[in-house]
């Protein structure tokens, strides 16, 4: 985007005010932040579970709590990090920045944007509340394979609920942003001048209204198979217990993509930026988000090799995930060919985003030696998986999404954070979170398994070691939440385009943007 | 300047109102098809 004309109407804004502004807003800008707090919120509960399940795990044998528990904590765990914390986050930055960089007022839709945020936090009291029930929270994995599932208690309409309401809300939001981008454009951003963050939620999009009606699908059926009479999953009515795996997976592995493509579109954002350069290829990497959301559809069953299944689909399954690395491999070489001789910096969004490519890439990696069907036998259900999809989910979904909220955060308050805070965050983070996942790739070589409270002590170095990093990772966020509340009450005014490389719509706005932008659409020239 | 979609400012409520039913079709549609799948095959069809 070389040239722009933005203009700006500077008039009074008269909105309500305390808890009635955030019930009824329909500001993009609102909902934006209400995603993102929620997403914190749910980020530091999320996360408490998991300094359960790893002070458990820092000794061998049964210690803090009992197995059943550990079940739960491990179950709703990744149900809110996935549903609740790295999902909504997405949202948040698409609804805040989407409309900024395409040069639109608002959402097409922004009365249902405020219903798809609202469906959230009753979706997670739902789920929430079943941790008090007297059987408990739901314990048999995110993943609700039946039979297993169909034996939870007074939790399981509550869970299966629950996710209905967490894909609604998914499902119109994606609406939301496809009618945006497709509808409000400014006019002369044809579709390859709009920057690459828009392109991924785009794609992403697309994917979240293909996948999340399996989802639903797949949790219809397990209600009616346990208070309806039906057999969809039960061998001993005709049904079949793997066909739910398949369904899921259909849905589970897309799912990755719509965590992962809008990461790449935010360190696609910020590399630029911090190198004062263009980025490198970027129709290719349009082209290699669309590919990787494309072969996100055919490689579901390398979740499930060791179920069983004929030879010519092991290969297939195999070869078209291995398939993946290459756009992926694209992606990565255009973020280092953009750096390439650039003037770089590295204020805090850039570290996150470096971290990213490097540790993204180790996550990258590890998939590479699972989907090695043979291998996968020896790996499968061990914390070698467990160490691959948190490389890939925490240094790199979540690393993105806080070099999101650093790059932005100047946008969004009008202030600059604490630099000295927002490093000394990225260097806890950063160091911490290699400190708690890179051991468990040696344990699960070794052979300990995932989800089971106790092992054994052949395993207890790594585990200690894994225990010490996640509870300084979980401490650090801590600090995170402290550099963003401060941000917001106070510190240095931003200027409007905040950071000396930056380029795009959303930088000729001033610093707060404020509740009406682009009233009148900016030309593209 | 680059013609976008949009460009025709009058069109563009109905157009949003349109493409955001067609998509929430589509999604209903992928609901209702994977059940209906499972329910014939549970029955012994397919």
């Amino acid at each position: 985007m070389s040239s722009v004309t933005a203009t700006q109407d500077h008039h009074d804004d008269h909105h309500p005010t305390g808890l009635k502004r955030w019930l009824t807003t329909t500001n993009h800008k609102d909902i934006g932040t209400l995603y993102l707090v929620f997403s914190l919120t749910m980020f530091l509960f999320g996360g408490s579970m998991a300094l359960v399940i790893r002070a458990e795990l820092f000794q061998p044998g049964l210690q803090l709590v009992d197995p059943g528990f550990f079940n739960q904590m491990t179950t709703m765990h990744a149900l809110i990090m996935v549903f609740g914390a790295i999902m909504p986050a997405f949202v948040g930055l698409a609804n805040w920045m989407v409309p900024l960089m395409i040069g639109a007022p608002d959402m097409a839709l922004p009365r249902l944007n405020n219903w798809s945020f609202w469906i959230l936090p009753m979706a997670f009291t739902l789920l929430g509340m079943t941790l008090l029930f007297p059987g408990g929270a739901p314990a048999a994995g995110w993943t609700m394979y039946p039979p297993l599932v169909l034996q939870t208690g007074d939790a399981f309409p509550f869970l299966i609920f629950a996710v209905h309401l967490m894909g609604i809300s998914s499902v119109l939001g994606a609406i939301n942003i496809i009618v945006t981008i497709m509808n409000m454009r400014a006019p002369g951003m044809g579709l390859l001048k709009m920057p690459l963050f828009v392109w991924t939620w785009l794609i992403t999009a697309y994917l979240l209204i293909l996948v999340m009606p399996v989802l639903a699908g797949a949790v219809t059926m397990l209600l009616t198979d346990k208070y309806f009479g039906t057999s969809f999953f039960l061998a001993a009515g005709g049904g079949d217990p793997v066909m739910f795996q398949h369904i899921f997976w259909f849905f589970g592995h897309p799912e990755v993509y719509i965590m992962i493509l809008p990461a790449f579109g935010v360190v696609s954002q910020i590399i630029p930026t911090f190198s004062r350069k263009p980025l490198f290829g970027y129709d290719s990497m349009v082209y290699a988000t669309a590919s990787i959301a494309f072969l996100s559809f055919i490689v579901w069953a390398h979740h499930m090799f060791t179920v069983g299944m004929p030879l010519a689909g092991q290969l297939f399954f195999m070869f078209s995930t291995m398939l993946i690395a290459v756009p992926t491999g694209v992606k990565v070489f255009n973020w280092v060919a953009t750096m390439w001789k650039g003037a770089m910096t590295f204020e805090t969004p850039m570290l996150f985003a470096l971290a990213f490519v490097f540790l993204f890439t180790i996550g990258g990696f590890s998939g590479l030696m699972l989907a090695i069907a043979p291998a996968d036998m020896q790996y499968h259900d061990t914390y070698f998986v467990v160490a691959h999809f948190h490389y890939v989910l925490v240094p790199g979904a979540a690393f993105a999404i806080m070099a999101a909220v650093y790059y932005w955060l100047p946008k969004w308050t009008g202030h600059m954070y604490n630099e000295t805070l927002g490093k000394l965050h990225f260097w806890l983070s950063a160091i911490s979170v290699n400190v708690t996942f890179f051991p468990q790739h040696f344990v699960g070589l070794a052979g300990m398994p995932r989800r089971i409270p106790d092992y054994a002590t052949q395993f207890a170095d790594f585990n200690a070691i894994s225990s010490v990093g996640a509870f300084v990772f979980g401490f650090s966020q801590l600090l995170f939440a402290y550099i963003i509340w401060s941000c917001a009450r106070g510190g240095q005014q931003a200027t409007d385009q905040v950071w000396e490389g930056a380029d795009g719509l959303e930088w000729t706005v001033p610093s707060p943007a404020p509740h009406h932008t682009f009233d009148t659409p900016p030309v593209i020239k | 300047m680059t013609k976008t979609s949009s460009n025709d400012d009058s069109a563009r409520p109905a157009r949003v109102v349109r493409s955001a039913i067609l998509l929430g079709l589509a999604a209903l549609a992928v609901y209702g098809a994977f059940i209906l799948v499972q329910y014939q095959r549970s029955q012994g069809g397919m």
